[in-house]
């Protein structure tokens, strides 16, 4: 009794997963890690009223982003470099804590994965 | 007496070859990923431009043709992502391009992404200019944005804004250690 009990409870199981994999969302978005969807939410926020550029930002003769909104990516950009398994020693080491390093060393691993995600999709379909 | 002359020839060697590198980066450096972002609700139409921040007139100054399907080069409402690493490997991006207007003194010739004349225009440019309209989902356009490094852009005789503000959106262009971004928001 308990064979087929386990039995069937594993086919059941099975018949859910085969369903489920009919109806996966097949985007790039839908199979972004968690850390690449808080560096989209990181680069989006700059957008929001209290992060926008204030006077003095506006004023200044650079197109190079302020510290104070780089500091902004930075979280969410080590986040994702961890998520790869690099350490955070590593990450010192390699950019001595300079966060357009960080930021940019990001933004190439999220570009790769990306591709990756897109490449995958391709082979399913 | 030979052998500190045989030393000093390496160590001259090593000076030559390490500031032939060292002009061989710089050479490069110029040329920088843009990156694009379209967080609004609205579609971006209009010209794309990268010219060179120090000859005058700004030659090479190089326009995106229009990416398929569309008659100007458009970025999609919510597309983000959008990234073109250099001119010449503009059509492996997520909105390809696959031709270029390049115009010098000489004049204007269309040029394919990967012609062999690319890869040098490619390195003596960098990201100057999206000038767009932004546009509602029934075609209708709201306002009109000149994004871009005036620095650069004025160079080809274009005076472009890092930061505008709309009247449904805001679009800012800025740089994080030589990489470019174009940025919309709706707010």
């Amino acid at each position: 009794m308990k064979k087929y009990c386990l039995l069937t409870a594993f086919t059941v199981l099975g018949l859910i997963s085969c369903n489920n994999e009919g109806t996966a969302i097949n985007n790039v978005a839908s199979m972004k890690t968690p850390q690449m969807e808080n560096f989209d939410k990181a680069f989006k926020s700059l957008g929001e009223p209290q992060n926008r550029p204030n006077e003095e930002e506006r004023k200044r003769n650079t197109s190079e982003l302020s510290d104070r909104r780089k500091a902004l990516l930075v979280p969410a950009s080590k986040e994702l470099i961890l998520s790869t398994g690099i350490t955070e020693a590593e990450i010192t080491r390699k950019t001595s804590g300079d966060m357009s390093q960080i930021i940019v060393w990001a933004t190439q691993i999220y570009m790769q994965k990306s591709d990756e995600i897109r490449k995958n999709i391709k082979t399913e379909n | 007496m030979w052998i500190t002359l045989i030393y000093k020839f390496i160590n001259m060697k090593k000076l030559i070859v390490s500031t032939l590198v060292l002009c061989g980066a710089l050479s490069f450096a110029q040329s920088t990923p843009l990156m694009i972002h379209n967080y609004s609700k609205l579609s971006l139409e209009g010209r794309l431009m990268a010219c060179s921040r120090i000859n005058p007139g700004g030659y090479p100054v190089a326009f995106a043709a229009p990416n398929l399907p569309y008659g100007v080069y458009t970025v999609p409402p919510l597309t983000t992502d959008v990234e073109y690493v250099t001119l010449n490997t503009s059509a492996a991006s997520l909105l390809p391009i696959l031709k270029w207007y390049v115009t010098t003194a000489g004049g204007t010739t269309a040029y394919n992404y990967n012609d062999p004349s690319m890869a040098g225009i490619s390195s003596s440019v960098e990201w100057a200019m999206y000038h767009f309209v932004t546009k509602d989902d029934q075609g209708n356009g709201v306002d009109t944005f000149t994004m871009g490094n005036p620095i650069v852009s004025n160079m080809a005789g274009f005076s472009t804004n890092l930061y505008q503000l709309g009247t449904t959106a805001e679009a800012e262009w800025f740089s994080i250690s030589g990489m470019v971004y174009l940025q919309v928001y709706d707010y």
